[in-house]
Parts: structure tokens; C-alpha cells; sequence
């Protein structure tokens, strides 16, 4: 079990939503207090993810344009394009690192790769 | 294409009543403010029709402003710490005032004029003289006031996260908490309202002033800044910064440092917050001004504020529609789309009034 884990039963989140819920003026010293120190461990549990870098969404990959160049398999570009009738100069590849792959026509009449 | 000039002007005494009972106006030139904030100027400068709604007239949108209801809240209960740490108070004891006024500032209380029954404590709000739950006749009629917290339709914007981003904004910063300036009069420099005369006089002889509210001036590494607190739902970052120099409300609170303190002010010292659903995440930020950048910014205040005179001389305020989409779209822009013969009674409809005067301290 992970570390923060553990931490997670420190956070008394049912005791948080009872002294929520209640009218504050109701509420002593005492309850304010058990709420700030429940949040100082939710704080910390966080933080202990958040340097595992657990809270962050992953980045989209970035759109690189490459120049279609010799090493690239030439072979395998005509081959799709042929099967799609269209002109190897004019092909645009985009290939995903999750293995998408795209066709399009360049406008510009060069072939060109895209690679994510 | 012939410019037409005859633009639709308001009435002068309009003009008055709208003003009447707001001490930040001109008693001869009805719709010259006299006493600016950063707010009203801001909003002069983003657009002159947007000011005239907001501040002239005073409309306010009916439907609860979330961000700005959240935002104020935040900032009061770190004022409310920041002054008991100023007095002496310790960590926890501050941290205690900030929490509980968090809790209370959160929600209201109404009054109430249901009925509890003193045997099961059932609660009902229908006319009668037994409990519709268990047939007592022993009921408690007496008004009492009840508890609503908040309840916005926003993610991020909670009671809850507001509590939170109170107690983990003061956990992050405990250790190197800023040192508040003292006054010359011995009080701290925290929650402290400002009134400066500029050395700008309107035609009608009046004396511009600009006013405001400087949560707190600190000392900080070689130099003296003022306390900004922002809050955002985007991630933080140095471009997040960047959009505070240049910066009118920036420009206006280093100014105000500089002449009504009487300290070199090194600028402003900005602890952002994202809010976001499960967490707050802080960044803190600065946005420098030299002497030259705060002159500038005098005299371009001045420059605007002959503007500003020139729109109350013409009673008219045009619109800026290159505004109309910024900030999260202004809510204006639903009246200024529609046909100028039609716009009264959407604003009759959708706004409310409520006098913005400056010169009311907090």
C-alpha cells in the first residue's frame, strides 16, 4: 500500500461533512479546529501525490512536422498511397504514438511526414 | 458612409438622479466621477458603455457572480489573519479566525418561520397546531434564523473549496510568512484604505482622487511589496504572471504604496491560487514597477481621465466592441447586441442596481 494511502484514513471525510453541513455559529473551537487539521492532512496526502506527479494530467504529445527524408520507407509510403490512388509527392502521414496512422494530400505538393 | 454624430445621449437630470446618492460623482457635472478606484477605471478603460451600465447606473446581473463572490470571500479571510498575526496572535489562533469566518462568510442566514416539534423535532413549515409527524401539540413556533451555505453551480468555486484553499494557503506559506510593514503611526499595514489626491483637477475645478483597498504591505527580500491574491481555475504559470505587467489594478496599488506609505515599493507580490476540484495549488508571482513605469502610468491615468470628463460634457459613453468577449465575455453583451430602441428593457429584465462609490471604506 502506498504512503498516501495510509494517509487517506487520517482524513476523517464523514466528520468534515457533519461540521459542514452544520449551522457555523454552531460550531466551537474545538470543530473548527478538527476541520483544519483534517484539511492539513488532506493537504499533505495530496501534496505526497502531487510530487509522484499523480495529480497532473499528461500533456498532449506535440504535432512535430518532419521532411519525408530516405530513411523513412519509401517502400511502404507508396504502397498506402497507391492503395488510396493518390500521388506519393502529394501524401501526408500522420503517425500516433498509440500507432494512428492518417493520410491526407499535401497542398503544397510535398511529401512531407507528421509525426506526433 | 456619412458618421453620425447625433448620437443617443442620456438626459442630464437622469444623469443626476442616477448619481445623486454616490459621493465618488461630480455635484456639477452630473456622470464625472471625481473619486476613482481600480475597478471603475478599469472598467472605464476596457469600455466606456460597460462603465456607464456598471458604474454610472450602477447595474449589477441579477444571477449570483460566483468567481466574484468567491474571490471576495478568500480575500477577506486572509485579511482576517493576516490582522490577527499583525496583533500578535499565533499561527493556529489566526489560522482559527481565517477558518471560522471562511465557514460563516459562506452562506447566510434567513429567517425562518417554521415549526419544530419539541417531542421528535420534526420541522414543517405548513399552518398547524400538532406535528404532522407524530401528533405532539407541544410545538416550538418561535422565528429563528436558519443556515443556507452556498450552493453555485460551480465545480470549483465551493464552500468547501474555499475552506480548503484557506487552510492549505496558510499551511504552504507558514514557514516564510511575509513581514508586514509597520505605519508611521505604529498600526500594521494590513487592510489599509487609501485615498490619494491627484495632482489632476477637473474642468470644474474638482480635485481627482484615486482610492482603494491595499490588503497588505510587506517587506520582502531588499524591497517593499503589496499583497495581491489572485484566483484562478488554470494551472499557474510564468505566463499567468506576465499578465499583470502591465496592469492597471497592479499599476494603481504600487502607486498608491509609493505616495500614500511613503516607501520605496519595489511593486506587487502575487499569491495566485488555482482552484481547482480536489485541490488548490499556489504559485507566488511578482509584478515589478519602477518609478518611471508608475509615472507613466500617473499621466496616462490623467490622459483618460480628460476622457472620461469629455464622455460626461457629451453624456454619452461608447461602446469599446472589441471588449465584448474578454474576461470570460462581459455581461453587458447581451444588451449591447440588441437594437438600441429594445436595450432598457433587457436590462430591466436581466439587472439589478447597486451603487459601486469608492469612497466607502470596507
Amino acid at each position: 500500500m502506498a504512503e498516501h494511502e495510509n494517509k487517506m484514513d487520517e482524513v476523517d471525510v464523514e466528520s468534515l461533512n457533519i461540521l459542514f453541513a452544520k449551522d457555523p455559529l454552531e460550531l466551537t473551537d474545538n470543530d473548527v479546529d478538527r476541520i483544519t487539521e483534517n484539511l492539513r492532512k488532506s493537504r499533505e496526502l495530496w501534496a505526497k501525490k502531487d510530487a509522484a506527479g499523480l495529480t497532473r494530467k499528461a500533456a498532449k504529445p506535440r504535432k512535430r512536422k518532419v521532411e519525408l527524408t530516405s530513411e523513412i520507407n519509401q517502400e511502404i509510403l507508396t504502397d498506402i498511397a497507391c492503395n488510396l490512388d493518390i500521388q506519393p509527392a502529394k501524401v501526408i502521414v500522420e503517425v500516433g504514438t498509440a500507432g494512428f496512422l492518417s493520410l491526407g494530400e499535401s497542398d503544397d505538393c510535398n511529401s512531407r511526414l507528421s509525426a506526433y | 458612409m456619412t458618421v453620425i454624430q447625433d448620437y443617443q445621449r442620456i438626459s442630464e437630470d437622469a444623469l443626476r438622479a442616477y448619481t445623486k446618492n454616490n459621493t465618488a460623482f461630480s455635484k456639477n457635472l452630473p456622470g464625472l466621477q471625481i473619486a476613482w478606484d481600480s475597478h471603475s477605471y478599469g472598467t472605464f478603460l476596457e469600455c466606456p458603455r460597460k462603465y456607464f451600465y456598471s458604474i454610472i447606473i450602477g447595474y449589477q446581473t441579477k444571477t449570483p457572480q460566483v468567481h466574484l463572490l468567491w474571490g471576495l470571500a478568500y480575500h477577506e479571510c486572509l485579511e482576517k489573519y493576516d490582522k490577527a498575526r499583525s496583533e500578535g496572535m499565533s499561527y493556529e489562533d489566526a489560522t482559527r479566525i481565517a477558518v471560522r469566518h471562511a465557514l460563516l462568510v459562506s452562506g447566510s442566514h434567513v429567517q425562518s418561520t417554521s415549526t419544530i416539534c419539541k417531542d421528535c423535532a420534526y420541522e414543517f413549515d405548513e399552518p398547524s397546531e400538532i406535528c404532522p409527524a407524530c401528533a405532539s401539540e407541544k410545538l416550538d413556533k418561535t422565528p429563528r434564523k436558519k443556515w443556507y451555505p452556498w450552493n453555485f453551480h460551480d465545480q470549483n468555486k465551493t464552500r468547501f473549496n474555499l475552506v480548503r484553499s484557506i487552510v492549505w494557503y496558510l499551511d504552504q506559506f507558514k514557514e516564510n510568512d511575509l513581514k508586514t510593514v509597520q505605519l508611521s503611526n505604529g498600526k500594521p499595514a494590513v487592510e489599509y484604505s487609501f485615498q490619494m489626491d491627484l495632482d489632476i483637477k477637473a474642468a470644474t475645478g474638482e480635485q481627482y482622487i484615486y482610492c482603494g483597498h491595499l490588503d497588505r504591505v510587506v517587506e520582502y527580500g531588499a524591497g517593499y511589496y503589496i499583497v495581491d491574491r489572485k484566483t484562478s481555475k488554470n494551472t499557474i504559470t510564468k505566463k499567468y504572471f506576465e499578465q499583470y505587467s502591465p496592469d492597471t489594478q497592479m499599476s494603481g496599488y504600487a502607486a498608491a504604496g509609493r505616495i500614500v506609505l511613503d516607501k520605496p515599493l519595489a511593486g506587487v507580490l502575487i499569491d495566485a491560487v488555482q482552484v481547482a476540484v480536489t485541490f488548490s495549488r499556489f504559485q507566488r508571482g511578482f509584478a515589478p514597477r519602477t518609478a518611471g513605469l508608475l509615472d507613466e502610468w500617473l499621466g496616462n491615468l490623467g490622459f483618460w481621465l480628460e476622457y472620461a470628463e469629455h464622455c460626461a460634457r457629451k453624456r454619452h459613453w461608447p461602446m469599446n466592441d472589441k471588449s465584448c468577449s474578454h474576461y470570460g465575455g462581459c455581461p453587458f453583451q447581451g444588451v449591447c447586441s440588441r437594437d438600441p430602441s429594445v436595450r432598457q428593457r433587457f436590462l430591466n429584465a436581466d439587472f439589478t442596481r447597486q451603487i459601486w462609490d469608492p469612497l466607502i471604506q470596507r
